[in-house]
């Protein structure tokens, strides 16, 4: 059987971070193909190369046992794809119908005016292979919740435009993220119609099951490398959860440390609020506490309620203390936050490391006229520099100058400088080379070893594994499991944060 | 970085600054006698006195990631209200103290609105803009105020100076100015609170996670911004020894023309005293210069435009980073 599209020797790098390092697809008409990795395997870039919004290193790519470019594919209709991405990006005050086609070409009157009847009756038939037929095109967005907003989301897969040939392969990032039971059944009874139709579907998502349920044939990535390329009836769970997992040699963890303090820093009791449901924990000395689960489980929702900016009730106290968690005291308090998004929430790009590494703390460095008192500060950034150890030219540097490993670092300089008592951690190493994640290992390590208690995010299970003393496995925004991380495997940690029995996992 | 690289990026920061020398050298060479003078050029700095305040303070709304469309308004309000109480009888002092304390009042609405409120700048000042003005009408019933009602002393102090040399004089209001831009020098680089509004400009969002209190140094920077408005609005009147509703209105524009014009000059593209200032020279030299070769005013407004345009145009066209 010649396959409909099979790319090979695919080769992508971000500067000198490598991401995709020959990595095969082979996809066949009529099949659901599941494509599984986790974070940072490759599978968004390995998307993006297919939509176009990344050209690959190197890339050989044959049609229908044709060879070709992929951008002559696309460009000639050849290849003709639909997208379907995760996030819920509606616009809330057009029309159902208005959304469902946004970036396509409108049905007018003359060219010019838009037909609204046609608009209406497009929809409805695009909606139709949804099995939906109790949304109104003519409904404004904003109307509908946010179940019904995604499948007019998906709906737009379906819509079949005049003049342009009908898409050959479907792609969905995991678009069941924010989908109920039922209407993830809507969606994959209309996958299962476009397969008897003969097109070609790439599925990719974190969820076994679905996996399972709906695919024919299964490809895993696992740091930008193909780790399994097999048909689905010949799989077990256990190993494609094997596959993306595997055992990343390199990595190479700090040794804990094997006394723990008896002495509890923080203590969560009945903690609620509209994404968590009744968390309890609490935290000692010097402990890092991990906290895993599948995005949306509720983990960073933890650190922004412990940040003070989140709604909550539930009752809090911080060494053996009542304490309600305030943003404007956060940082005074001697606490400390690291942000999942390094750019847009931890940085501010246009300025200097000096100012970046100790953004909470500027006016520590002034005299009761507020005039800053340069020198020291200067000091301070170097001091704080060379602790980190940063790569780059000096502390007046522009942040923006420095690779995302470093921009990190500087965070770490800024987090650890008033000597905090707890260390709040989103994601510490996403989008960091390989080696800055080990000073940044060494630098979470050696925190808690001063005493400092750490409370950390992580989507990367080896890295929860390798650091933590404990770990919470949330899902839902409740804790379902409280494991001690010693010994633990990743591929067990990756069943328990999917909600595999623990019957199954010991097996 | 190779040569060509290093090349573009001196052109981009310093280009705006050469091409307000070339202005120069140009009106220089059409009016060798007249234009590259100590008196011309302490005229300039007399006649941008005004813009320059207040660009200078508009500058600083502008760090803080804000910008503020109310000043020209403020500038007549102010001014007005000192020349409305002069006439009836109220001391020189109580008077500008009053015309300032209304230029911090406003400032305070236009911060509550913006950093409080929530509402957008453009929203929230394109509306006090308008409140300004009518209350300026409102004080003044609509007329001019000039001659016996405004203190002599007022009018004399912009005729009046430093003595350098024998008929030259540094002005007042050029003094003013100068030490508006110390001021603010030492506020935007020297101050926490300078510092912390840089990052409060840069990154709104990770300033208020790292505890900044972005509310307050947004509502801080708009009355610092309303007072400058104040005061250059009572040098207007004092250059003026006039006082009429309207007399600030065009001051909005230019000032935030020449934060713009300045914006080119910095490394990272935020705004910036030294740029700001290039900005308000440009704009006096450029309405200096052409009225010297006896062109219309009206054909200087369109020169003025397409200056700032080719300014900010130049620069975007050499910045492609990131």
């Amino acid at each position: 059987m010649i396959p409909f599209l099979h790319l090979s020797n695919l080769q992508k790098s971000f500067g000198s971070v490598p991401v995709l390092r020959g990595v095969e697809l082979t996809l066949f008409s009529g099949e659901i193909h599941g494509l599984m990795g986790e974070n940072g395997a490759g599978k968004s870039t390995l998307i993006k190369i297919l939509s176009g919004n990344l050209v690959a290193d190197s890339i050989t790519c044959t049609l229908n046992g044709e060879s070709l470019s992929l951008a002559e594919a696309r460009q000639s209709g050849q290849l003709s794809m639909r997208f379907i991405h995760q996030e819920l990006n509606s616009i809330a005050h057009l029309s159902v119908a208005e959304n469902l086609m946004l970036g396509k070409q409108l049905p007018t009157w003359a060219k010019i005016f838009v037909n609204q009847q046609k608009l209406s009756e497009l929809t409805r038939v695009a909606l139709a292979e949804l099995g939906i037929t109790y949304i109104d095109p003519k409904q404004r967005m904003s109307h509908l919740g946010a179940g019904d907003q995604m499948l007019v989301k998906l709906g737009s897969a379906f819509v079949v435009e005049s003049g342009k040939p009908a898409a050959q392969l479907y792609v969905l990032d995991e678009p069941t993220a924010s989908l109920m039971p039922s209407e993830t059944g809507k969606l994959f009874a209309a996958l299962e119609r476009l397969k008897q139709k003969g097109s070609a579907i790439l599925y990719v998502s974190h969820r076994l099951d679905e996996i399972f349920q709906i695919t024919d044939r299964i490809t895993v990535l696992q740091d930008g490398r193909n780790t399994m390329a097999e048909k689905t009836k010949m799989l077990k769970p256990q190993t494609v959860v094997e596959a993306m997992t595997g055992r990343k040699i390199s990595q190479h963890y700090p040794g804990r440390s094997d006394i723990l303090s008896k002495e509890v820093l923080l203590s969560v009791q009945d903690l609620r609020n509209a994404k968590l449901k009744s968390l309890n924990f609490s935290l000692h000395k010097g402990e890092i506490l991990g906290l895993a689960g599948l995005g949306g489980s509720g983990r960073s929702e933890v650190l922004r309620t412990l940040l003070g900016i989140r709604d909550f009730s539930g009752t809090l106290s911080l060494e053996g203390n009542p304490w309600q968690p305030k943003l404007q005291n956060f940082w005074q308090e001697r606490l400390a936050f690291i942000p999942e998004e390094r750019r847009s929430e931890g940085l501010v790009l246009n300025q200097t490391v000096a100012t970046n590494s100790h953004l909470p703390f500027i006016s520590n460095f002034g005299n009761f006229l507020g005039l800053l008192f340069q020198q020291k500060l200067r000091q301070e950034s170097e001091e704080a520099w060379s602790r980190v150890k940063v790569q780059g030219t000096g502390i007046t540097q522009r942040i923006w100058q420095l690779s995302g490993g470093n921009q990190q670092k500087v965070l770490f300089a800024r987090a650890t400088w008033d000597y905090p008592k707890l260390l709040l951690l989103d994601e510490p190493t996403r989008g960091v080379d390989v080696g800055a994640k080990q000073e940044i290992y060494s630098l979470i390590r050696q925190a808690s070893q001063e005493g400092k208690s750490v409370l950390m995010v992580s989507s990367e299970l080896g890295e929860l594994i390798g650091l933590c003393d404990r770990i919470l496995v949330l899902r839902d925004g409740q804790i379902y499991h409280e494991l001690q991380a010693a010994g633990l495997r990743e591929a067990d940690l990756l069943a328990y944060c999917q909600g595999v029995r623990a019957a199954e996992i010991t097996e | 970085m190779t040569v060509s690289l290093q090349l573009a990026s001196l052109l981009r920061r310093y280009g705006t600054f050469l091409g307000f020398l070339l202005i120069v050298s140009f009106f220089w060479s059409q009016r060798p006698e007249t234009f590259m003078t100590t008196r011309n050029w302490l005229n300039i700095t007399q006649q941008v006195s005004i813009l320059c305040v207040i660009s200078l303070t508009m500058t600083l709304v502008m760090v803080g990631g804000d910008f503020d469309l109310s000043v020209g308004s403020m500038a007549s309000l102010s001014g007005m209200i000192a020349a409305v109480l002069w006439q009836q009888e109220v001391s020189l002092f109580g008077a500008l103290g009053a015309a300032i304390l209304v230029g911090g009042f406003g400032g305070v609405f236009n911060g509550v609105l913006v950093a409080y409120a929530g509402l957008s700048a453009f929203v929230a000042t394109l509306g006090t803009l308008t409140i300004f003005s009518g209350l300026a009408l409102l004080v003044s019933d609509g007329k001019t105020i000039f001659g016996r009602a405004i203190p002599e002393i007022v009018g004399d102090f912009s005729r009046g100076g430093i003595s350098l040399t024998e008929g030259i004089q540094l002005p007042n209001l050029t003094l003013i100015a100068v030490s508006v831009l110390i001021f603010m020098g030492i506020v935007l680089q020297n101050t926490v609170f300078g510092r912390n509004l840089h990052a409060v400009g840069g990154n709104r969002e990770a300033s208020l996670l790292a505890g900044v209190p972005v509310a307050r140094l947004r509502l801080i920077a708009f009355v610092v911004n309303g007072v400058g408005a104040a005061i250059a609005g009572l040098m207007l009147v004092s250059r003026l020894s006039s006082a009429n509703p309207t007399q600030g209105d065009g001051l909005m524009l230019n000032a935030i023309a020449s934060v713009f014009v300045g914006m080119t000059m910095s490394e990272e593209g935020e705004p910036n005293l030294f740029g700001t200032l290039t900005g308000v020279l440009i704009l006096g030299v450029l309405s200096n210069g052409l009225t010297q070769l006896r062109i219309d005013t009206y054909v200087q407004q369109i020169l003025t435009g397409l200056i700032i345009i080719a300014a900010v145009l130049f620069s975007r066209l050499s910045l492609r980073r990131r």
